[in-house]
C-alpha cells in the first residue's frame, strides 16, 4: 500500500519530536473518554492536515513532497530516527524540519530563515494542541481542562499525556 | 452637531468605568442617584469568547493580546516597550534604560485595565500609611489603615470589607496574620470565600524557607488573598487553573469591573455613554465648581470615526481614569494646582528565575497563589524600599517567554535560556525527555518594590497628539536610589534563597518591569500646596469634584492597589452620597 503524504508527514513529525503518532493528538489526559471520539479537532488527521497545508503555503508544494519522499525512501533501509537526524543535518531540509517541530511544539509558524521569530500562531486549536502544554504535563495557558485545586498536587506522569519514542 | 445632557438628568457624572467608576456608580445608584458613567472605550462585551480567540492566536500574549485595537481611545502597550522600534507609543516617553522606562500599561474599555490584572487583593500593611512618621521617608498618608480596615461603617463593614465583598476574595484569615507588621482584621470578620490552595511550587518554597531569616526578618509563604472564586459566588464560576490570568481569564472565575457595572446597571439609576472620551471639565473658577464634560463620540472602535462632540452636566463630578488619564484631563481642562500630575509612581517589578532541583509543575494553576509577604515592613525601609516577593506558577513565561525559548534554544542549538551551555541540537525522545525535566523544575519570583513620591516623575502634556486631536499624556519617570538598593537586597535575598533551596539561577538578564499599578499624580493631603485631593478624594480646587483611583495613593505601599482603589471608592461614594442629600 503506498503511504499518502499526509501519513507520511505524520510520521516523519512523530520522528522529529520524539512522541508516538497517538500524542499529537491525545488530550491532557480524558477523565471520561469517549470511545470512537470523531469530534474533528480530536482527530489526527485534522491537525496534520493543517500543518502540512501550512507548510505548503509558506515553504512550497515542491519542497515539502521532495522532503516526504526522501524520508519516505530512505526510511525504507533506515530507522526513522536514523533518517530524521539526515534531514535536520541537510542545509535545505533541516530548517523545514526544525519548523515542523516548532509547529507541533508550538501551533506557530516559524519561518525557515528566521528561526526565532515567531510569523504566526497556526489556529487556535492548534495553540491549545500543542505538544509543550502535554511535554511539561499541564495544559495550554488559557485553556484548562482541570479543575479547582488541581494544581496543589503533582499532576500525572509524563506517559499519561503522550508516549515518548525511543528515550 | 454638540449634544447637551443636561443637568436635571443627572446627579452624578462619572469618568471611567474600572472599579473605582463602577463602585462608585452602584453605590450610588442603590441609594436611588442617577449616575450617568462616560466610558472613552467600547462597552461591555456580550462574551469573551472573541478576546480568547484574539488571545490564542497573538504570537506574543502581552497583557493587551485579547483586546482589540480602537484608535479612538489609544494607551501604551507592553509591545510598545518591548519593541521599541515598532510605532512609537501613545505614551510620549524617552526611557534611556530600565530604570527610566515607566512600564505599565493601561486598557481604556468598559471595565478598564482589571480585565487583565493579576487578581491580587492584598491589603496595605498599617505602616503603609505612615512611612514618612515611622521611617522618614516619602510623605505619611492623610488616613490610617484603621480608617479602612476597622472602623465599621453603616452596613457593619469596613471598607476594606466592602471591597473584599464585592470582588468575592478568596482567603483564610489566619494565614494572614503573619506577623505583628501584617495588617488587622475585625475580630469577627470574615473573607467572602476560603482560600486558594498552594500551588506545587509554593509548596516548594514553603518547606524550603522554613527557619529562613533576611536581614533579620523572617521569610515565609504567605497564601496571597485572590479575587478569584474558590467556590461559586456571585453567579460567576470557581477557578479552573487557567494559568491565564493575565492576560485574561477565560471563564470570569476572576473577577472584573464588568460584574459591578452590571450591578450599577441593574439599579435602574445607571446610565453609560460608551466609546465618548472626556476632553475637558468646564470650570467656575470662583464658584470652585465643575459645571460640565466636554467629550468627543466615535462611531466604530475599528477605525478613527469621531462622530460627534457634547457636554454632559450633572451636580457632582467624579474622575476615575487612573493615575495618567486623570491628570491629563485636569491638566486639559486648565485646572491650576501645581501638583497635578506629579509624584507618579509604580512598583517596579524585578524578576529572579531557576531551576528548582526537582519537579515543581509550573504553568498550573492560577498565575501567583502565593508570596513572600514577610519582609514588606521593617526598619530597612529608612535606608531602601520595602517588597514584597510573588511566587509565579508560570515558570519562566513572564522572565524568559517559555515555553518558547527554551523550546528553540533545543531546536536551534542556542543557549538563550541557560540551560543548553552545550548549545545542543536536539529532536526525538532526547528533545521530549530534556524539556520535561526543564520545564517542570522551572520557578520564578518577583519582587514587588514601594515607591516613594518623586516631582520629576510625572505626567504632562505632550506637544504630540492622538487620533482625536487630543494631547497625548507625556511620561518623564525614574527610580530613585531609594529604589535601586532595594533592587540590590533583592538581589542579596535571593542569591540566599535560592542556595538554600537548591535553585539554579538561570535569570538570564535584569529585568526591571512595570507591575501594571499606576499610582500617584493627584494625591490625597490635607494640605492644597503638596496635593490635589483631601483625604475624601475631594478636589482641593472644585468642591464637586472627586478623584478615584491609586493617583490619590501619597505613597504606592506595599501591597497590589486594586483592593485598596475599592476600599476608597466605596469611602467616597458615601462622601457624594451624603453631599446629594
Amino acid at each position: 500500500m503506498i503511504e499518502s503524504e499526509n501519513e507520511t508527514f505524520l510520521v516523519l513529525s512523530s520522528a522529529l519530536c520524539g512522541v508516538s503518532v497517538d500524542s499529537f493528538v491525545a488530550a491532557t489526559p480524558p477523565k471520561f473518554p469517549v470511545p470512537g471520539d470523531l469530534n474533528p479537532h480530536n482527530t489526527p488527521i485534522d491537525r496534520n492536515s493543517e500543518f502540512i497545508r501550512t507548510l505548503r503555503e509558506q515553504v512550497g508544494t515542491s519542497a515539502v513532497t521532495s522532503l516526504l519522499e526522501r524520508f519516505g525512501h530512505e526510511r525504507q533501509t533506515a530507522a526513522s530516527d536514523t533518517v530524521a537526524q539526515n534531514l535536520l543535518r541537510d542545509p535545505e531540509q533541516g530548517p523545514i524540519c526544525r519548523s515542523i517541530m516548532k509547529m507541533w511544539f508550538l501551533g506557530v509558524w516559524f519561518a525557515c530563515d528566521r528561526p526565532y521569530d515567531a510569523h504566526h500562531v497556526i489556529s487556535a486549536q492548534a495553540y491549545k494542541d500543542a505538544l509543550v502544554w502535554k511535554v511539561m504535563q499541564s495544559h495550554p495557558m488559557g485553556y484548562s481542562e482541570w479543575t479547582f485545586g488541581y494544581w496543589a498536587d503533582d499532576p500525572p506522569p509524563l506517559e499519561t499525556f503522550l508516549t515518548v519514542i525511543d528515550k | 452637531m454638540n449634544t447637551v445632557i443636561d443637568g436635571d438628568l443627572f446627579d452624578v457624572i462619572v469618568v471611567g468605568t474600572g472599579i473605582a467608576g463602577a463602585v462608585v456608580a452602584k453605590q450610588l445608584g442603590l441609594a436611588g442617584r442617577r449616575v450617568l458613567l462616560i466610558e472613552a472605550g467600547e462597552a461591555i462585551p456580550h462574551g469573551r469568547a472573541a478576546h480568547l480567540e484574539r488571545f490564542y492566536l497573538d504570537t506574543h500574549k502581552y497583557p493587551e493580546a485579547p483586546y482589540p485595537v480602537n484608535p479612538n481611545a489609544q494607551s501604551a502597550t507592553v509591545a510598545d516597550l518591548i519593541e521599541k522600534d515598532a510605532s512609537p507609543s501613545y505614551l510620549d516617553q524617552s526611557p534611556r534604560d530600565n530604570y527610566t522606562s515607566f512600564g505599565s500599561t493601561y486598557e481604556r474599555r468598559a471595565g478598564g485595565t482589571m480585565w487583565h490584572w493579576m487578581g491580587t487583593c492584598l491589603r496595605l500593611l498599617p505602616s503603609d500609611f505612615h512611612l514618612k512618621t515611622l521611617y522618614g521617608r516619602g510623605v505619611d498618608w492623610p488616613i490610617e489603615y484603621d480608617d479602612l480596615g476597622l472602623k465599621v461603617r453603616s452596613d457593619g463593614l469596613s471598607y476594606y470589607d466592602r471591597a473584599e465583598r464585592e470582588i468575592g476574595v478568596s482567603a483564610n484569615k489566619a494565614d494572614q496574620w503573619y506577623n505583628a507588621a501584617a495588617a488587622p482584621f475585625r475580630a469577627d470578620y470574615q473573607f467572602p470565600n476560603p482560600g486558594i490552595p498552594l500551588s506545587r511550587v509554593d509548596q516548594f518554597f514553603r518547606d524550603g524557607v522554613q527557619g529562613m531569616t533576611f536581614e533579620g526578618y523572617p521569610v515565609s509563604v504567605i497564601p496571597t488573598p485572590a479575587g478569584r472564586n474558590s467556590r461559586p459566588y456571585d453567579g460567576r464560576r470557581v477557578c479552573a487553573g487557567n494559568t491565564n490570568c493575565v492576560p485574561i481569564c477565560p471563564i470570569e472565575a476572576k473577577y472584573d469591573p464588568t460584574v459591578t457595572l452590571h450591578k450599577a446597571f441593574n439599579t435602574g439609576n445607571v446610565s453609560a455613554l460608551f466609546q465618548h472620551v472626556a476632553t475637558k471639565l468646564i470650570l467656575d473658577e470662583a464658584k470652585r465648581r465643575v459645571t460640565g464634560v466636554e467629550y468627543i463620540s466615535y462611531s466604530d472602535a475599528t477605525k478613527v470615526s469621531p462622530s460627534g462632540r457634547g457636554i454632559a452636566r450633572a451636580k457632582q463630578y467624579v474622575v476615575a481614569a487612573h493615575g495618567i488619564e486623570t491628570p491629563k484631563l485636569l491638566l486639559l481642562s486648565g485646572c491650576k494646582n501645581r501638583n497635578i500630575g506629579l509624584n507618579l509612581m509604580d512598583h517596579p517589578f524585578y524578576l529572579k528565575w531557576g531551576l528548582a532541583p526537582r519537579p515543581v509543575f509550573p504553568y498550573r494553576g492560577p498565575l501567583s497563589t502565593a508570596g513572600l509577604d514577610g519582609l514588606r515592613d521593617g526598619q530597612f525601609r529608612r535606608d531602601r524600599s520595602a517588597f514584597r516577593i510573588e511566587i509565579g506558577n508560570d515558570g519562566w513565561n513572564l522572565g524568559a517567554s517559555d515555553p518558547t525559548s527554551t523550546l528553540l534554544d533545543f531546536i536551534e542549538g542556542n543557549n538563550k535560556s541557560k540551560t543548553n551551555e552545550s548549545r545542543e541540537s536536539l529532536f526525538g525522545g532526547n528533545l521530549v525527555t530534556r524539556l520535561n525535566d526543564i520545564y517542570t523544575r522551572q520557578c520564578r519570583i518577583g519582587f514587588e518594590l514601594e515607591q516613594i513620591p518623586s516631582e520629576t516623575n510625572r505626567v504632562t502634556l505632550s506637544n504630540s497628539k492622538d487620533a482625536l486631536g487630543i494631547p497625548r499624556p507625556k511620561i518623564t519617570y525614574s527610580l530613585s536610589d531609594y529604589e535601586k538598593r532595594a533592587l540590590g537586597a533583592a538581589d542579596r535575598l535571593t542569591s540566599a534563597l535560592f542556595a538554600k533551596l537548591g535553585i539554579a539561577d538561570k535569570t538570564s538578564y535584569e529585568l526591571v518591569m512595570g507591575a501594571g499599578h499606576i499610582i500617584g499624580t493627584y494625591r490625597m493631603g490635607n494640605d492644597a500646596s503638596t496635593s490635589v485631593v483631601t483625604k475624601e478624594q475631594r478636589s482641593h480646587e472644585f468642591d464637586n469634584l472627586y478623584l478615584l483611583g491609586s493617583g490619590v495613593f501619597p505613597t504606592s505601599g506595599t501591597g497590589n492597589p486594586s483592593l485598596t482603589i475599592a476600599a476608597l471608592a466605596f469611602w467616597a461614594a458615601d462622601t457624594i452620597h451624603d453631599e446629594l442629600r
